[in-house]
């Protein structure tokens, strides 16, 4: 089964994992979407962290001191940043991976960090690129400016649509999708952002009135 | 004197680097942390990574070799022991006053 959901803090998550968990269901994969199987055993909790590696022996050192605290890695990579854990421990309802509450909010903040990591490298690479006249950025507007073949738009009937064709695949190759990628990407990491910012203060404030 | 800005150490990361005299991995840090506290300090995994990551920066302790290549072994260096030892004096200093604060006051108990 897969499903796709989105959620205001971890701890939403989390709850939320344990009910499909209740229902029989397991995480076995999470990218863009949570896979789910079938699963007979008992219903387990969950645990979300939030970490990137730099390397693989970091990795695999992080992942067996869950394993041997009791907690199986289920979904996310070294570079995922979210790691999916469930607990082996059944019968204990309250088990956590967090034993204090600013270790659990340190997630949020290892969040944002990264994501203003990322807008950083992508904002000087993109400028980087304009600089050096790799990308006009002018085709922002006008997509006329990803097209450099002399002369082109002073062309006409044949003789355009030929070297317009022409060049049309190599413009959108190599001029077009990379500004949208990055442009894209950007989005994306100015979305996390937002979204650790806003469960920060969500979750701290609901941990303040408990 | 002005004081280290890292003191007073929080109870984990004390028993942390006091479980660190000797060579430790991540799940034996754990154990041995609960050991020394008869069980009132049970560090979870996520905090005791975050901890061991956040002592490692401050040069409190030190990766050593490990025979066992999938789980990194810690042990306290000296700059470690340092900071241990000076919240060490300070939690002595603030037994003594205790100490002598509850004389004082027994005594004046017995005047009235």
């Amino acid at each position: 089964m897969k499903k796709f959901k989105l959620f205001s803090s971890y701890s939403a998550e989390e709850k939320w994992l344990n009910e499909q968990s209740n229902l029989g269901w397991k995480l076995v994969k999470k990218k863009l979407f949570y896979t789910f199987h079938k699963n007979t055993q008992n219903s387990s909790v969950y645990a979300v962290d939030y970490r990137i590696f730099k390397n693989k022996d970091s990795y695999q050192d992080y992942l067996n001191l869950f394993q041997d605290s009791g907690w199986i890695h289920v979904a996310g990579s070294r570079l995922s940043g979210e790691q999916y854990f469930i607990s082996l421990l059944n019968e204990d309802k309250d088990v956590s991976i967090f034993s204090d509450r600013e270790s659990s909010q340190y997630r949020y903040k290892k969040k944002m960090i990264n994501s203003i990591q990322g807008i950083g490298y992508l904002l000087t690479y993109l400028v980087v690129a304009i600089l050096y006249g790799y990308f006009d950025i002018r085709m922002i507007m006008e997509p006329r400016y990803a097209f450099l073949t002399p002369g082109l738009w002073e062309k006409s009937g044949m003789e355009f649509w030929k070297a317009y064709l022409f060049e049309l695949p190599f413009a959108l190759i190599f001029r077009i999708l990379p500004v949208i990628l990055i442009i894209g990407y950007i989005i994306l990491m100015v979305t996390y952002l937002l979204w650790a910012f806003y469960s920060q203060n969500k979750e701290r404030k609901f941990e303040n009135e408990n | 004197m002005k004081r280290d800005k890292n003191l007073p150490l929080t109870e984990t990361v004390y028993y942390i680097l006091l479980s660190l005299f000797e060579p430790l991995h991540g799940y034996m840090i754990m154990q041995k942390i609960e050991d020394m506290s008869n069980g009132q300090v049970r560090m979870a995994a996520g905090t005791l990574y975050g901890a061991i990551e956040n002592l490692l920066k401050l040069k409190y302790i030190q990766p050593v070799f490990s025979e066992d290549k999938r789980r990194k072994v810690y042990q306290i260096t000296e700059k470690g022991k340092e900071i241990l030892l000076m919240d060490m004096s300070r939690m002595e200093h603030m037994i003594t006053v205790t100490k002598q604060a509850l004389e004082a006051g027994g005594k004046e108990d017995e005047k009235i």
